[in-house]
Formats: structure tokens, sequence, C-alpha cells
């Protein structure tokens, strides 16, 4: 077996979430028009505004079509073959409100997240078992299921909760944001996501507070031929700040599922959000087989002064992922920061980076994209730097460097400078190329497996990346590539 | 039983012969330079010893140990007992230099059947070598050899050493690319290696390191061949005379 | 989303062209679907091609052979094919040993089939290739340029493309250059503006340059308010060839150039060096592509560009490496200064890399002159516009410093000092 072969095994790794779980569901026929929007809409007991803002997405999105331009393959998606809304049943049966306490929660539910590692016991997360000082907001195919730690947020006047509590109890704070990052015909995955959005997390934290604790989303599609279209929206207001974790993981099927989600940030003046992904979806098997569709919009708007909207993300499963985490730096002196990794294996395609759009004046932004290839995957970064004419004194700088693994995967850079302004200072910097055979013979020269070598220089490669991560995070990411620096000596 | 018994090894890269029988001996607690010009086979000796894709051993044997050196992966060299110090440490960004130092460690442990060592007696044992090496202890957070100039590169495979106590340390060209502080403390490290238990293999061109590191032996090493074996005299006549007139008198 | 061919362009379109029949014929078929390229295609989203699509432009009638340029390049007796508003002026009767030149109208059959066979092919998938599918279905002047197997010619050969001379004209010339192996030698392309008439020139060269042999390719835009045009050159490479291309674009209404470069045969390399100036409103555009479809090839390329007044700097940079093509250095950087709110630059240096044993890198900055340098004039009591204006102009004399013909790049020297001489370099580092 030559190297080659050898380290492609290493990387190769088994999905481990790929259990399925045996739950009664209500899903409703596959298909979508705007019947189907209203039944949706009338399911959640929403208000008038929300059915009329959902139906006007639903047309724009008709008009609408799938966007080509991305570095992946994939047959044509029926959309008219999907189901648009799929619930755990007991949950159903709770008035679609959600449940007041978790013995309320189908227990089967509980166990799936159990075996998830998520921590939805408030009181086991007291004990100071993993997850602890951590809320949780858990999102089951279209549905929230639980929210942790509610009380203690509310003391410190933090909201954090499903998107369909947030509509019903605080509408104003609904109508007033949603939509202004992402409207709702900004592109085709976003304009669905608008119409037929079932559920998804919602914070806002008010002026001055600091967010006591991270918050946490776990998204699981569990569902077959469902679509999962989750919307989750954050508000900082003037000199708030919150960070928020999302984790993601779906049950091993033949079929691919379709995610769409949309993401909006908005950080008003000295208002600071850090928000991390650590992206596990089912990647599909060896042969390519399976997977989800991973088509996210996100975005975050640095609308004040001095505001400051970080993304870090850690892509390493669905089939294909087509994602953007974005910054529009309005306020003058805003911050927007990128760190991403994106490991791609067998036959994943990541088409995926950052759009830093510099209006206000000494703006900064910062990209860190690693992308590891690895099998016959194809990883892609693309992004944008636009600094805009009223930009003065911005500057951007990005490193964005791509590891091969085998000699049967693609990496690709592709980025979009734009300059308007003179004072503009931007900066990139892009390298490729593989694991060198000098740092593998000298690692296994001082006794390190090859394996344990392989996964020291990766880890090493991605390392201003997880640096970013919260501790949390950061343990996971680790582990999901493979990595075990045990001890983190110093 | 020597430690390294090397018996008529043969070795070529790209088809090419760079090693043309070999004969070595070495016992642990002795100290052997091997010496000889450019291009006469050094750097491919060590590479062979450490088990380095890309050379292969037509004949010949090697036994490390009472092991087959030859049947070994690099690794398995390496906790066995056998540290090859580089001419050129590689630049590993992102991998902390107390991380591998640990890693290496516990391989070694764990193939020794011993638990890993704990944080606190490692740290500790670490500060007082990075000190003992006129180091700085920031040192430890940086990216392996990352940055490192030549003398830190060289300095830090000493460290390894010292660390990790191999049965037998090979350390290709180590005092190449050192300013005369530098030498003496890497020297210093080297003889403070020196014991009973082991044997080190010097290989350079140069007699300078042999000044501060007395060797027992020294080989002189041309074309692939080792054409004359001596005590260390035959290192300051190398200096004095060069390598021509040894050359002339081999042969 | 394509425009479609303009009703103009379409009635232009000629019954007999220079390509072999059958080729002519495609061609003429794929551009009434093709069109021109529009802002939504990719490839064109910073570069407008309006002024091409409403310039109703038509093919020469007939210029006057006595148009001479104003501009007199100091080259050591050049050899030159003179194009005025795309009109072949004949070739020179002295050419030396080795070389061959021949008018596209009068090559045999083969010959015109290697000058419409670029390699890479274009694709009618790419909205770039529209232009050269154009340039194919139109394309009746040209010249053949034959250099014969270990002949070195020292002697430039300049084409000179005359644009402008008659109003509202367009032309779309086909050239081909062709090296045999180990064979050696420089063509410049002399592009200047000999009226004050709006002209777009749709221009086509190809290159072949077999094992060992090296050609040298530089283009001069030299000026020009009104000047349209959309250059293209290709170059495939054998084993051990090279291909060093210099492009300095000083003016142009809009000017988008494409390069090629097929590097096909192992230890072969290519240089692409570029220096873009665009001032007032002009858009100077240079899209390169590189593929490297052999192991064991290098390649370097290095653009600057420096955008003032409104002007706009445009770069694209691929670097394609093909699967299986192992052990490949590539690196490319792009460096742009902007020197007025009003200008604007973009850059899409891009990675494309489908095998693993390869070296690539590309880095892109604006706007950053060194600050240490700046810093260390001023010590040394340099007002800080001056010492832009040294920074400044170093930046772009980097560049000019790489042309390998030295009293060209003389000449080039002198004349960007007169042109940033009559910039402002003041600049935003405060005092």
């Amino acid at each position: 077996m030559t190297e080659t072969q050898e380290l492609e095994q290493l990387v190769k790794r088994e999905y481990k979430y790929g259990f399925t779980t045996d739950i009664e569901q209500e899903i409703i026929p596959p298909g979508l028009d705007e019947d189907v929007v209203r039944m949706i809409s009338a399911k959640k007991n929403e208000p008038e505004f929300m059915l009329e803002w959902r139906l006007s997405a639903f047309r724009q999105w008709k008009k609408m079509t799938e966007p080509e331009w991305a570095h992946v393959h994939y047959p044509k998606i029926d959309y008219q073959a999907l189901s648009y809304y799929a619930a755990p049943k007991s949950q159903e049966e709770l008035d679609a409100e959600a449940p007041e306490s978790l013995d309320d929660v189908d227990p089967k539910l509980l166990e799936t997240y159990e075996k998830l590692g998520i921590p939805l016991h408030e009181r086991a997360a007291l004990a100071g078992v993993k997850g602890a000082n951590v809320a949780v907001d858990a999102v089951f195919d279209s549905v929230s299921v639980t929210t942790t730690f509610k009380e203690k947020l509310a003391e410190a006047g933090v909201i954090f909760c499903s998107f369909s509590e947030a509509v019903e109890n605080h509408p104003e704070l609904v109508k007033q944001y949603l939509g202004t990052v992402v409207p709702q015909g900004d592109n085709f995955f976003a304009a669905l996501n608008s119409a037929v959005f079932s559920d998804g997390s919602f914070v806002y934290v008010p002026k001055g507070v600091k967010c006591p604790m991270e918050l946490s989303t776990y998204f699981r599609i569990n569902a077959k031929n469902t679509g999962q279209f989750e919307r989750t929206l954050i508000i900082a207001e003037e000199g708030a700040s919150v960070s928020y974790l999302e984790g993601c993981t779906a049950p091993q099927r033949d079929e691919n599922q379709l995610h769409a989600a949309v993401v909006e940030l908005v950080a008003l003046d000295d208002a600071e959000i850090k928000y991390s992904t650590v992206q596990n979806w089912y990647p599909g098997d060896e042969e390519g087989r399976g997977g989800i569709y991973n088509f996210v919009t996100k975005r975050g708007e640095c609308r004040g002064d001095r505001s400051k909207i970080t993304w870090t993300q850690v892509e390493a499963g669905s089939a294909i992922t087509w994602k953007y985490p974005s910054c529009v730096l309005k306020g003058d002196d805003s911050v927007g920061e990128f760190y991403s990794v994106a490991v791609g294996n067998n036959y994943q395609q990541i088409d995926s980076g950052t759009k830093m759009i510099h209006l206000g004046k000494r703006t900064r932004s910062t990209i860190v994209s690693k992308g590891i290839s690895a099998g016959r995957a194809e990883n892609a970064y693309r992004g944008l730097v636009h600094i805009g004419k009223t930009a003065t004194d911005a500057r951007n700088f990005t490193q964005c460097d791509s590891l091969l693994i085998g000699d049967r995967c693609g990496a690709h850079t592709f980025p979009y400078i734009e300059a308007k302004n003179a004072s503009a200072q931007v900066e990139h910097e892009a390298t490729t190329s593989k694991v060198s055979d000098d740092q593998m013979f000298y690692l296994r020269s001082r006794g390190l497996s090859e394996e344990d070598a392989m996964n020291m220089v990766v880890s090493g490669f991605c390392k201003d990346v997880f640096n970013e991560l919260p501790m949390e995070f950061a343990v996971e990411a680790q582990a999901l590539l493979a990595v075990s620096l045990e001890g983190s000596v110093g | 039983m020597a430690l390294l018994e090397i018996k008529n090894l043969h070795a070529e890269i790209d088809g090419k012969e760079i090693l043309k029988g070999i004969n070595l001996s070495i016992n642990a607690g002795e100290v052997h330079a091997i010496m000889g010009p450019n291009g006469s086979g050094k750097s491919t000796l060590c590479h062979v010893l450490g088990g380095r894709d890309g050379y292969e051993v037509t004949q010949g044997t090697i036994t490390f140990d009472g092991h087959d050196l030859l049947e070994m992966e690099t690794e398995e060299r390496a906790v066995a007992g056998m540290l090859l110090g580089f001419q050129h440490p590689v630049e590993i960004p992102g991998v902390k230099n107390i991380y591998l130092l640990k890693e290496a460690l516990n391989a070694k442990r764990e193939a020794q059947g011993l638990d890993e060592i704990d944080t606190f007696t490692f740290m500790k044992q670490v500060r007082e070598l990075v000190a003992s090496m006129d180091m700085d202890d920031a040192f430890l957070h940086r990216g392996v050899n990352a940055g490192f100039s030549g003398g830190e590169k060289k300095r830090n495979e000493i460290l390894q050493m010292l660390l990790l106590e191999p049965k037998l340390a090979l350390l290709d060209e180590t005092d190449s690319g050192l300013d005369i502080d530098a030498l003496k403390v890497v020297s210093e490290g080297i003889n403070r290696m020196r014991g009973e238990e082991r044997g080190i293999i010097l290989v350079t061109h140069y007699q300078r390191l042999l000044n501060y590191v007395e060797p027992d032996f020294v080989h002189v090493l041309y074309k692939g061949k080792i054409i004359k074996s001596g005590d260390k005299t035959l290192a300051h006549r190398l200096e004095a005379e060069g390598y021509q007139e040894i050359l002339e008198e081999a042969s | 989303m394509r425009q479609g061919l303009p009703d103009w362009l379409k009635t232009a379109l000629p019954q007999t062209a220079a390509a072999p029949a059958t080729i002519a014929r495609t061609a003429r078929e794929q551009v009434e679907t093709l069109g021109l390229p529009g802002l939504r295609d990719e490839e064109w989203r910073w570069t407008n091609i309006r002024a091409i699509q409403r310039g109703n432009f038509s093919a020469p009638a007939g210029v006057g052979a006595d148009i001479e340029p104003a501009i007199r390049l100091p080259l050591d007796n050049p050899l030159r094919l003179r194009f005025i508003d795309g009109v072949f002026q004949g070739v020179p009767n002295d050419a030396p040993e080795g070389l061959t030149l021949t008018a596209l109208a009068d090559a045999d059959e083969a010959t015109r089939q290697a000058a419409f066979s670029p390699k890479p092919a274009p694709s009618v998938e790419n909205p770039n290739d529209a232009l050269v599918t154009l340039n194919t279905a139109m394309a009746r002047e040209g010249v053949v340029i034959d250099v014969a197997a270990n002949a070195t010619i020292e002697r430039p050969i300049v084409i000179e493309w005359l644009d402008g001379a008659t109003e509202s004209v367009m032309s779309h010339p086909r050239v081909l250059v062709r090296l045999g192996q180990s064979a050696k030698a420089t063509v410049v392309e002399h592009i200047e503006t000999v009226g004050d008439q709006p002209a777009w020139r749709n221009s086509v060269i190809v290159s072949t340059i077999a094992a060992n042999a090296a050609l040298t390719h530089i283009a001069l835009g030299l000026d020009g308010a009104s000047r349209l045009a959309t250059e293209r050159s290709f170059a495939s490479l054998e084993r051990d060839a090279r291909y060093h291309s210099y492009n300095v674009q000083l003016g142009g209404q809009m000017i988008r150039r494409e390069y090629d470069i097929h590097v096909g045969g192992s230890g072969a390399h290519t240089d692409l060096i570029g220096l873009m100036m665009p001032r007032g409103k002009q858009v100077l555009d240079t899209h390169t592509r590189i593929t490297h479809a052999a192991a064991d090839t290098t390649s370097n390329e290095h653009y600057r560009t420096i955008a003032d007044d409104a002007g706009r700097g445009i770069f694209k940079g691929r670097i394609l490496i093909e699967e299986d093509a192992q052990r490949i250095e590539a690196y490319q950087s792009s460096n742009n200064l902007i020197l007025s709110d009003n200008a604007e630059i973009d850059a899409k240096p891009e990675l494309e890399i489908y095998a693993d044993d390869v070296s690539c890198s590309h880095g892109a900055t604006i706007g950053r002159l060194d600050q240490e340098a700046l810093f260390y004039l001023r010590t040394r009591g340099v007002p800080l516009a001056e010492a832009r204006g040294l920074l400044i102009a170093g930046f772009a004399q980097e560049v000019i410093d790489e042309i390998p013909l030295v009293e060209l790049r003389d000449w080039l020297s002198i004349r960007l000092e007169e042109r940033l001489g009559e910039q402002d370099l003041a600049g935003h580092e405060t005092e």
C-alpha cells in the first residue's frame, strides 16, 4: 500500500450519528403550494403578519431559478416531492407550544439527544456534567423540542427560545428584525426557507447585557423525505454580547435530504455576536450515496458602530455544503471575522466561504479558511471582500489554505476582491499543498504512528481556526478530525 | 552483542547506488564519528537507518538492539530507542513543540508498557531541559521548528534527545549552521547524553564539533564505503591534511 | 444570461472568411446563439461590454496605407507587421533566415486550420469564447509567423495594431505564431490609437511552442481614450518550452485582454507579467488562465495595477492543475494601488487543483505601500507625498524591470515617470 493510500484510509471515518429515532411523527404530504404555506402557518398558530410574510416569500420563490454557479454537482431537486413539515406527534399534541418542562418531552427524543451527547436535563447540566453552563435549544426535524436554562436567562433579560415561541410571545421583535438581514428574495434557498420555515432559535440580548452563558442549538434531521428549514434570528442590542453555538447531525439514509436554513444576526452599537458551528450532517457513504444537501444562508449585519460579528465554522458533514456566512459592516469601526475549517472526504462537495461587505468607516475584517480535501472530495473556498466607496480606511486580511490528501480530490480557491476606496487595504494569501513527506517522516522518526502524525499535522493546519472556537466546541471539533492532543499541555 | 551492527549495506535511490557495502559495529557507551566529504553517502546512511521512504536497501543487514532494523517502520525504530537528529529539521506550523514532545514521549512509554506521563512531571522535566539548553520557555508553545533559526532547530533536536533518552542517537550534521555559542550548548547537550547505556553516532563534514564532543572512534566515509577507521587522531589528521591525503592513502 | 447578437453585428457576418470552410460555417452558426457576453456572465461581472454592444461598428471599407504610428518604440531593427484598423498591410520582404511571414489570406489550408484550432479548444459553454468564435466567423485579415526549428530570430517581430483611423470600425484579425523545436523569437504588440474615432478590435493570437523553444511575447497598449479591444492570446507549450509574457496596458476606453496558456509538456514553464494603469474612465482588464496539463511544469505570474481618477483595473487569474499533473509549482500575485476614491480595483486570483503533489500559492493586495519603506524614506527627510511617489513609481518599475529588451525597458521607465508626474500621489497616510 502506498503512503497516499494509507493516508486516505486514515481520514476515512465512520459516521457515528447515523441512527434514526423511531418516533411517531406527523408529516404533511409532499408538495409545495400556497395551501402548504398556509397550513404550516396555521399549525403554528401564527399571527397574520407572519402568514403574509411567508406568502410573499413563496410568490418570489416561484419566480426564481435554482442557482448553478457554485462548484458543486447534484441531480435536480424535485421540490414537489419533498415534505415541508415534520413534527414529533407528541409535540404536536401540546398545542404547538414548547414543553413546559422536560417531563412533557417524549422520552425517546430525550434518548436521542443523550446519544448525541447533548444535555437537555438542566439538573444534570448544573451538576457539572458535560455542557455545564450552556443553555440548549434542541430542534428535532422542524420543531424546537425544548430550551433549557430559560429562567436563568430570563433573569438577565435574555430571550432564548424557539422561533415559534418568539412569534407568539415577542411578535414585535420578530416583526422588527425578521428578514432585515436576509430579505425574503435574497436567493432561491432563502426565499424557500422564508416561505416554509417551521422553527429554529431566537435570541434577543437587551442593551448592555452580556449573556451569562453560552447559547447552543442542536439540530437533528430524523424524518425521511423531508426538508429541514429552520430559521435563526439573533439580536444583540447596544453594548450586548452573546456567544451562540450550533451543532448538527442526521441519520444515515441512502437518499439525499435537503437542509436550507437561514440565519440572521443583528448587532447594534458596541454589540458583539460570536456564532460557532460544528456541522456534522450525514455526509453520505463511501460511494457518495445519501447525505444532506446543506444549502444555507447565514448573514450578520454589524448595524451599529464598533459592533463585531464572528463566524467560526467546522464543516465536516453533508454531501454538499453550500454556505457563505457573511458580514455586512455598516457601522463605523465595526469588525467582521470568519474562521473556517472545511473537511471533505469520499464524494463530499463543499463550496463555502464568506462575504465581507465593508460600508462603514474604519471597518475591519479577517478571514481564515482552512480546507482539507481527501478521497474524491471537491472543496472550494469562495469569498468576496468588498470595500465600498464609503468605507474609508477599511482593512481586510484573508488567509486561505488548502491541504490535499490523495490525488483524486480537488482543492479550489475563488476569492473575489473589490475595492472602491483609495484608502482600502486588502491582503489576500492562499496556498495549496499536501502533507509533506518530510513532515510525516520527521514525526514518525519521533515515534508517532502514521495516524497520529497525520492527525498532528492536520490539526496544526487547522489551529488558527480551532483557537477561535469556544472550549466545548474546540474539543468536539478536534475529535471530529480524529485528533487526540490529550491533556492539552500548557 | 553490539548495539548497532551494519553488515555489507548497499542502498540506492532512484536506481542509483549510494551506499556500496558499509560495515559498522557500535556498542553501547561508544561515540562514533562518521566523516566524509559532500556526496559520500552520509545523509543517505542516516536516512536508511531512520527508515525513510525512497531508499532501497539492495544488500546487507542492520541489527539494532537485537531487532532486524530493516523490518521496522520508522516509528517502531524510534520507540525501540533509535533517534535521528535531522540536518534540516522540517517546519510543522500550528503544531506546538510541547505537544510533539509529549506525544513522542508517550509513544515511547506506551511501547515500554508504561502509563502516559502525568502533566506535572512532564512539564517539570521539560522546563528543566529547556533551561539546560539555554532556551526560553516560550519556545515550547511555538510551532515545531516554525520560524526557528538554524541554531534553534538544532537545539530543539538535542532537547528531544535529552527527553526521549534513546539507546542510539544518530546526529546528522548537527553542527551545521551553528554559531560558536550554539555549538557549545549543543555539544554540552550531547556530552550529557554520553553514558554506558547509550551509543552516539555523529555524522559530520567538519572536525569542528569533535573539538567539543570527543569521539571514541572515527570513520571516513567515501563513495558509499567506509575507507578508513581510527581513533580521534584520525579526525585531527583530516582537519590538518584534508580528505585528499587520507583518500590517497586508503586507495 | 447572454445578450443577443446585435443586429449591426449580425448583418456584418461575412459569407467567406479566412477560417477553413467547415470551421467558419460552424462558428457562424454558433455566434448567432452565443451573442455577446453580458454582465450576468460570471466572467464579465466587472467589465461592461455595453460600449461594444451599442457601438454599431462596421468592417473597414478601405484605409489609407500611409498611416504611421505616432509612437516610435526604441527597438533594434524590428520587423513590422502593420494592421490599420485590422487590415493587414503586407509582409516585409527582409525576413531573416528561419523566419517565414505569410499573410493569413495566402496561407495554405493546414496552416489556416492551425490558426483556428487553438489549445485549449474554446468552448461554446464559456461566454468568453463567444468572442473567439466571433473572431473565427469574422476573421479575414491576419498573419502567420513561422520560426523554423533551431532558429533564433534576434530582430523583434512587431505587430502594430493601429486602431481608430476610420469611423466606428471593427476588426477581427487572427495571428498564428509557430515556433519549431528549440526556436527562439520575440513578438511585440504595439497597440496605438491613430485617430480619435471609436474603434473595436477583437483579435486572437494563437501560439504553438514546440519542445525546448522559447517565445517572448510583449504587449504594449499605449493609449487611446476611445479604443475598445477584446484581445485573446492562446499559447500551448510542449516539453521544456518557454512562454514569457509581458503585458503593459497604459490606456484604452475598455480593454479586455485574455491569456490562455496550456502548459502541456513536462519541464515547460510560463511567466505572465503585467502592469495596468487605468485613469480617466478607462477600464483595463486582464484575465489569465494557466492550465498545467503535464507533470513537472511551473508557472510564475505577477500582475500589478495602479488605478487613478475614475479608472478601473481588473485582474482575474486562474491556475488550473489537471488530475495527474503532479509536481507542479505555480505562483501568482496580484498587487494593486488605488490613487483616487473614484477608482476601483477588482481582483480574483483563483486556484483550481486536481492533483495533490503541488505547491501553489497566490497573493493579492490592494492599497498597501510598504509602510516600513515609507517610514524609512521619511526619516531620510523625504516628504510624505514624494515618498509615496517614489514608492508608487518603484511599484510599477518592478514590473517594467522584468521586460527583457533593455531599450524598451528604459523607454517605458521614462514614460512611466512622465505619466506619474501628471498624477496626484498624495494618498491617505497621515502626516
